[in-house]
């Protein structure tokens, strides 16, 4: 830093130290949970830009509230203020699709790609339409536990639930998905 | 649903592709510096929490100004009750008929309080006594009234102004049975008891030879008369009453006693 707090040539251009151990704790924070609140914000039925505006509006609450919720996991409130963000941006947007949903899955074109990339998009394609089929809480409780990988407690203090009824959600989605994945068909699809 | 489940590895690839596909990339840096800078032109917490507390202190001072109002219009009340001759001055003459009609309708309680109230041992008797108008100023000051949009409410800023002149007040005790003698008029009047409030009248005349509410118990017979339809003696008490009290704020009004709308003193009756 020069005089009078300018900075020096040199240092244009460079990040400047954050002022307090707060920040960057925040900092921190931002760039290991960012994409976990993309992802919730898509969940939630939010195009890719939405989810941006989201993800900057949640992060926005989180720096005000930033010391009221557990730093060491805040996945459980970073997910809550997902969920009510991308409602209100959904609200705006006139969406009428209110729940969760899983993220769709784009779909590919035969000979596009290797067979091995072709074969698991077909994978996720379907587990996204298994999950689709699903009632909201359940494939919530199942990407969050399953496909996030967090701990149930998390889970269930983000859904508001007991660990047991997690559990229980997941035991179900699982077999749910087993099903469908054994016989390649969605539940409740009829054979032509 | 069966909850037995046999999890294998294929299923897991399933997830696993599942997965990958929803993770999509992200340029995490560039969000960070879009959100510092929408962090900076935002406003900080600090900022929030001044907010916070400035609409909090906007809340809790009118609450306390509120209090402290009340508090001194209770100190107020008190002082008046032990100065009343003392608060007795020109400066209150102007005291609105609807502050006298608002002790007037509600004779018992409030004149029931006044003789105690103003008639302190210590305070001298003045020997020459004004006319109606400090009664007005009296009844304002010694007595909490309802509120009255032209009532002019006696402030501690006023008092030292008042005090100086001295001009002579009316005997509290004086004052308090006059004004419970118009009362009396006044309730029997409410109760059509026309006669009544004639002798009331006559007896007022008799019994006080220099009346402070000469003009108010003169008002009251008119109205009296126009009860009993006494056009006569009505138009005759309606000539005396503009002789003798010609500048009197109730002047305008006797003269409309007994027409297509008579205004009586209960404006407010209700």
């Amino acid at each position: 830093m020069g005089v009078l707090g300018f900075r020096r040539r040199q240092d244009r251009g460079k990040r400047a130290e954050p002022q307090d151990p707060g920040a960057s704790r925040f900092e921190a924070m931002f760039h290991e949970h960012y994409g976990f609140v993309h992802r919730c914000a898509r969940r939630y039925g939010l195009n890719p830009t939405q989810a941006d505006d989201a993800a900057q509006e949640v992060f926005m609450i989180a720096h005000r509230r930033f010391g009221e919720f557990d730093e060491r996991r805040p996945r459980p409130f970073l997910r809550g203020v997902a969920w009510r963000v991308a409602a209100n941006l959904r609200r705006h947007a006139k969406v009428r699709d209110r729940h969760a949903a899983p993220i769709p899955v784009e779909s590919v074109e035969a000979g596009h790609g290797s067979d091995a990339r072709c074969h698991a998009n077909e994978q996720a394609a379907l587990v996204s339409a298994c999950l689709a089929s699903m009632p909201a809480l359940r494939s919530e409780v199942f990407e969050l536990l399953v496909v996030e990988g967090m701990p149930a407690k998390e889970v269930a203090d983000a859904l508001e639930l007991s660990t047991h009824a997690v559990y229980r959600h997941v035991r179900a989605a699982k077999a749910t998905l087993a099903q469908a994945i054994e016989t390649q068909r969605l539940p409740g699809e009829v054979v032509a | 649903m069966n909850e037995e489940v046999s999890w294998t590895q294929e299923h897991e690839q399933h997830v696993q592709a599942y997965a990958r596909s929803t993770r999509e990339p992200l340029d995490t840096a560039a969000a960070f510096a879009r959100f510092e800078r929408s962090r900076a032109s935002a406003p900080t917490q600090a900022t929030d929490a001044r907010t916070r507390y400035g609409l909090l202190v906007a809340i809790a001072l009118p609450l306390a100004a509120a209090a402290l109002l009340w508090l001194a219009s209770g100190s107020d009340a008190a002082l008046a009750e032990t100065e009343t001759v003392e608060v007795l001055s020109p400066d209150l003459m102007n005291a609105t008929e609807d502050a006298f009609e608002a002790v007037a309708k509600e004779p018992t309680a409030r004149s029931r309080r006044v003789p105690a109230a103003v008639a302190p041992p210590n305070i001298p008797q003045p020997s020459v006594v004004e006319p109606e108008k400090p009664l007005e100023s009296a009844t304002e000051q010694s007595l909490p009234m309802p509120a009255s949009k032209n009532a002019t409410r006696p402030t501690k800023r006023r008092r030292p102004k008042q005090t100086a002149p001295a001009p002579s007040p009316v005997p509290a005790s004086a004052l308090a049975e006059e004004l419970a003698a118009v009362a009396s008029m006044r309730s029997a009047l409410r109760r059509g008891a026309y006669e009544a409030v004639l002798e009331r009248v006559a007896e007022h005349q008799r019994r006080f030879a220099s009346p402070s509410l000469a003009a108010e118990r003169d008002f009251l017979r008119l109205e009296a008369l126009c009860g009993l339809d006494d056009e006569v003696a009505l138009e005759a008490a309606k000539r005396a009453f503009a002789t003798t009290h010609a500048s009197h704020h109730l002047t305008a009004r006797a003269r409309s006693v007994c027409k297509k709308t008579p205004p009586t003193l209960q404006t407010d009756a209700r």
